[in-house]
């Protein structure tokens, strides 16, 4: 949305050779391409209470000298050995690091984790090296091998099994919403929703009872956030659903709804 | 995380809930013109009666008088506008690139053409020699920016960025265009210059 915008200010400014990757970031993780993370981030993360997993690839000696708080260190087996600690939710958040954020050896572990599903993955810019430089807290000795990770809902967030509860059986003080386009509702909606693009939406707030709760969904969650943003500044009661609503092509009327 | 663009969305709500849209049209149509309007071009090129649109090329913005200037065909005429005036596809009236098409919903105050919304028609088309794949991007960063002679930039608030970006990216948020490309832009204006946001979610 906004790269295009970006593209035309620098060619008024006389630049000649502007390009735009109009897919963007959606497009390069599909691709299975390797996403950088920063410290700063990772310090955000910690700040807002987020939950994370934070994996040290580094071996085990240099683990001991020092190492990020709250990392876990990579098993002898590697990442794969892992797997059936990782979370269910496919939107957690993982962060790797090695010594120096060198992205050719965290590629082999980035891409098993990317390829299970998890759309948040990324690799610590400057390594263990810029954390320590950026004058944070080390902790020494030997790092957990555990991965614990709580999902934590977002403000706003509903939760996915309510959601799936109200799409099959209505209640009478919610109202659900899909603010997906007029044109993909028409191929397949969700049961008892209702229909407002997002684009429409500020515009027809009037559309919505005020006595009632609103929860709103997309394809995705992306839509559905905006959707809420724009909802809850007009001082509606409103939550979203942070999850995919896929629709089977085969048959008519099935979905399921997944993190 | 979506801070700044958050103050975008929550002005496009102020204005909505300030105009009380949705507009009734139909009874602004029926409104006889002032017999100054007359003679305004407006007359011969009302777009659709019913409907009250007028499309043309965007010329200009003064926002000292609120008024637009739009080309429709040979003619120009001015159009009020205000801060309920509804834009879609543009950030801002000075963002409109001239001679770009747009379709203004208008009312009328006072015998004035007031713009209740106006749409950018080919606000965000690219044109097709400006689009890069991630294939495209993929070659150029694995060479990295000095050997692969670009410039590649995030458009998205920098909460984003920070948490996950493509390699070899550096954080130009888009609301912070103005402030940051002296500082981030190459002296060279033939280094490519690849800007990527969130694709079309």
């Amino acid at each position: 949305m906004l790269s295009p915008l970006a593209a035309r200010k620098a060619e008024k400014l006389g630049y000649k050779n502007v390009k735009v990757f109009h897919a963007g970031l959606p497009a390069w993780k599909k691709a299975g391409q390797i996403v950088v993370s920063n410290v700063v981030g990772l310090e955000n993360f910690n700040k807002n209470e987020i939950p994370y997993i934070l994996i040290d690839l580094r071996p085990s000696k240099e683990i001991e000298q020092g190492h990020i708080p709250n990392a876990v260190a990579a098993l002898a087996g590697g990442i794969e050995a892992m797997e059936t600690q990782f979370p269910k939710y496919k939107g957690a958040a993982i962060i790797l690091y090695n010594k120096d954020g060198n992205i050719t050896s965290a590629d082999e572990a980035f891409k098993k984790i990317s390829g299970w599903g998890y759309k948040q993955a990324s690799v610590l810019s400057g390594g263990f090296q810029a954390w320590e430089k950026s004058g944070q807290r080390v902790s020494k000795g030997a790092a957990s091998s555990a991965i614990t990770y709580v999902r934590k809902l977002m403000p706003g967030e509903v939760d996915i099994e309510v959601f799936k509860a109200l799409v099959e059986k209505p209640s009478q003080d919610t109202i659900l919403i899909d603010v997906r386009m007029a044109s993909e509702v028409a191929a397949n909606a969700l049961p008892n929703t209702k229909n407002i693009p997002l684009d429409e939406l500020a515009q027809r707030l009037s559309d919505l009872p005020n006595d009632k709760n609103i929860i709103v969904n997309c394809a995705t969650g992306a839509r559905a956030e905006m959707a809420y943003n724009i909802l809850k500044n007009a001082g509606v009661k409103v939550g979203y659903v942070n999850a995919n609503v896929d629709f089977d092509e085969e048959k008519k009327g099935a979905y399921t709804i997944s993190d | 995380m979506f801070r700044r663009v958050l103050t975008f969305v929550i002005t496009v709500t102020a204005v909505a809930i300030a105009t009380g849209l949705p507009l009734v049209v139909s009874a602004v149509a029926e409104e006889k013109l002032p017999s100054k309007s007359d003679q305004s071009c407006l007359k011969c090129h009302e777009y659709d009666k019913g409907a009250n649109i007028l499309a043309g090329k965007f010329v200009d913005v003064s926002s000292k008088a609120n008024t637009i200037q739009l080309q429709i065909d040979k003619d120009m005429e001015v159009i009020f506008f205000d801060d309920t005036t509804l834009l879609k596809n543009a950030l801002s009236f000075k963002e409109i690139p001239k001679q770009e098409s747009v379709r203004i919903t208008y009312n009328k105050k006072n015998g004035k053409i007031f713009a209740e919304q106006v749409e950018v028609k080919k606000g965000l088309e690219i044109p097709k020699d400006q689009l890069i794949s991630a294939e495209q991007v993929a070659e150029l960063v694995a060479k990295g920016p000095e050997k692969g002679k670009y410039v590649l930039l995030d458009s998205r608030p920098e909460d984003m960025y920070n948490q996950g970006h493509i390699p070899t990216a550096l954080p130009m948020p888009f609301f912070a265009f103005d402030k940051l490309q002296e500082k981030l832009l190459p002296k060279d204006k033939d280094i490519m210059q690849i800007y990527y946001c969130s694709g079309f979610s």
